[in-house]
């Protein structure tokens, strides 16, 4: 079985979460709720994760690969995750572009929250 | 804000076998003022007239507009339609059942549950006791087309099954404007008689409001998608918007210079684009009534005396684009034009095409394709899909601004009630793409 490069352990297939070039990243939510979400996902479509990642130390989340979002609900943070996922799949595809749902329960508060993660 | 890979709309494959339809030699080369696609996107109606002085409405139909073989893409002409007179306004109609209709109160007071939100919450209050087997004709199902014709009777066919279902007959001239609302179907018109007119097809037909208050004509009305309001565009600069539930004048917009001709409502009812001959494309915001970007079509801009006379860059027709990504404009300067929206103050045009004597664009409602059409009998299409901004999702804060700016119907003041900050409070009302 081939190993992923990107800090897998030795036998399976998928990424982990050590290391500087890990595949995964953990979101925490305000209510301590893990979401552990494709790195490459996250970073393109955040810049504030992005800079939360390499920044100049100031954000101690750098080498656990952990951010701490205490401005985000879980029921929120869950659908930034969703939205990381949709955009990965939808970029640069010829294919149509369909909406993407969002609950009118939870759309204000992830108005604040896109607009603090600038995705 | 995106990464704007411009890539040329082209015409499609499809529209050669589109021409071979349309250029037979039984049709006279006529001004198609008006090309509209149906809800659903597979149908486009065109007006023609043949050589024996008939006028009649082709409606082609086509499962794929943007089918890449020809062989495989089955587009033909499903109906051919004969009216008395001359066709000056075309609009599909389709009822669609209410699939999330509880978002409406939740977002800004869940108590009070008085007042009804939007017109159509109005109609299902008031029409929750009849039912279709009362009715004398059954509009609930199937796509129909409605057309407005020069002697000022406004003729619906059923598309399914051919037939002309009805005749409404109110007007004392051409209709020149018609638009069916996206759900309900309500059918407003408006006309050279100077009225405006509201019918209820699914009463019948039952003409329920005139609205009568100017002494010229009235060049085009548009439902706003949500269904919350009601534009009406003409000459002497006029761009009013109606509240659909008590039909009081909500915004009077002023700011063009000559008649306005054409107006489209963005997906979520916040923006409105006026086109006027003038040479400007206006873009309103319906919440705050202000101008938020001005597109100009003759550089430099004409003088006043020349943009209110003949200047020879009359807009003719706007359409918004899905998601609110860019704008088409058609001019009498032979070329069809795309401005972005979403890119922050530069008005300018990203892509042009020529097309000589262009009259009208239409676009698709799942936002692939368009037609233009001409003076010269023609129609062509063209894709939207690899135009700039629709290779890439929109942002999320984007799509949280069209679901609120949806769900807040005819509450659109209260946007600024909000428990938000006023940066995000600005960001609903468009105002980070108002020129500065």
């Amino acid at each position: 079985m081939p190993t992923d490069a990107s800090g897998a352990t030795s036998s399976n297939a998928y990424g982990g979460l050590e290391g500087p070039e890990s595949m995964y990243l953990k979101l925490i939510s305000s209510d301590g709720h893990e979401f552990v979400v494709r790195r490459d996902f996250a970073v393109t479509a955040s810049p504030t994760i992005k800079n939360m990642l390499s920044g100049p130390g100031q954000y101690s989340e750098s080498q656990p690969n952990e951010i701490y979002l205490k401005d985000i609900p879980s029921h929120v943070l869950i659908n930034v995750c969703r939205y990381f996922a949709y955009k990965a799949k939808y970029t640069n595809s010829s294919i149509d572009i369909p909406e993407f749902p969002i609950d009118t329960n939870v759309v204000l508060e992830l108005l604040v929250a896109s607009d603090f993660l600038d995705c | 804000m995106f990464n704007q890979i411009i890539d040329q709309p082209e015409l499609l494959p499809t529209n050669q076998l589109l021409q071979k339809h349309l250029n037979s030699s039984v049709y006279l080369t006529n001004n198609v003022w008006k090309v509209a696609f149906s809800p659903c996107s597979k149908y486009l109606a065109i007006p023609k007239q043949d050589i024996y002085g008939e006028n009649c409405v082709l409606v082609v139909k086509c499962s794929n507009w943007n089918a890449k073989d020809i062989h495989t893409a089955d587009l033909s002409v499903c109906q051919r339609f004969t009216c008395t007179s001359g066709i000056w306004s075309l609009a599909f109609g389709q009822r669609k059942t209410e699939e999330s209709h509880s978002h409406q109160s939740t977002l800004l007071d869940p108590n009070n549950l008085l007042l009804p939100k939007t017109r159509r919450e109005l109609l299902n209050r008031r029409r929750s006791s009849l039912s279709v087997v009362n009715r004398r004709h059954d509009f609930t199902k199937d796509l129909f087309l409605a057309a407005g014709l020069a002697d000022g009777k406004i003729n619906i066919w059923n598309i399914d099954t051919g037939e002309l279902t009805l005749i409404l007959k109110d007007h004392q001239s051409t209709v020149c404007g018609l638009d069916f609302t996206s759900c309900t179907m309500q059918l407003a018109t408006c006309s050279h008689d100077t009225t405006i007119k509201l019918w209820d097809l699914l009463d019948d037909g039952n003409m329920y409001k005139t609205l009568n208050e100017w002494t010229h004509v009235i060049n085009a009305v548009k439902w706003s998608p949500d269904e919350t309001l009601l534009c009406a565009v003409g000459p002497y600069e006029l761009v009013i918007l109606y509240d659909t539930v008590t039909w009081e004048e909500l915004h009077k917009f002023e700011g063009h210079l000559h008649s306005v001709v054409d107006c489209a409502f963005s997906s979520d009812s916040a923006l409105l684009a006026t086109a006027s001959y003038d040479t400007q494309v206006i873009l309103w915001s319906t919440i705050t009534g202000e101008i938020l970007k001005t597109f100009a079509h003759k550089i430099p801009m004409p003088l006043k005396i020349y943009a209110g006379g003949d200047n020879g860059a009359f807009v003719r027709s706007v359409v918004i684009t899905k998601y609110n990504h860019n704008i088409i404009t058609a001019c009498d300067d032979n070329k069809i034009r795309w401005f972005s929206l979403a890119l922050n103050d530069k008005s300018r045009m990203i892509y042009e095409r020529t097309e000589t004597n262009v009259l009208c664009v239409a676009m698709t409602v799942d936002g692939h394709t368009m037609a233009v059409s001409n003076r010269n009998g023609e129609v062509h299409l063209l894709s939207t899909l690899s135009t700039a901004g629709t290779c890439h999702p929109p942002p999320l804060k984007y799509f949280c601004r069209l679901l609120i700016n949806t769900s807040l119907g005819t509450k659109r003041k209260e946007a600024f009630s909000l428990s938000l900050s006023q940066h995000l409070i600005k960001y609903l009302a468009y105002q980070d793409i108002k020129t500065k």
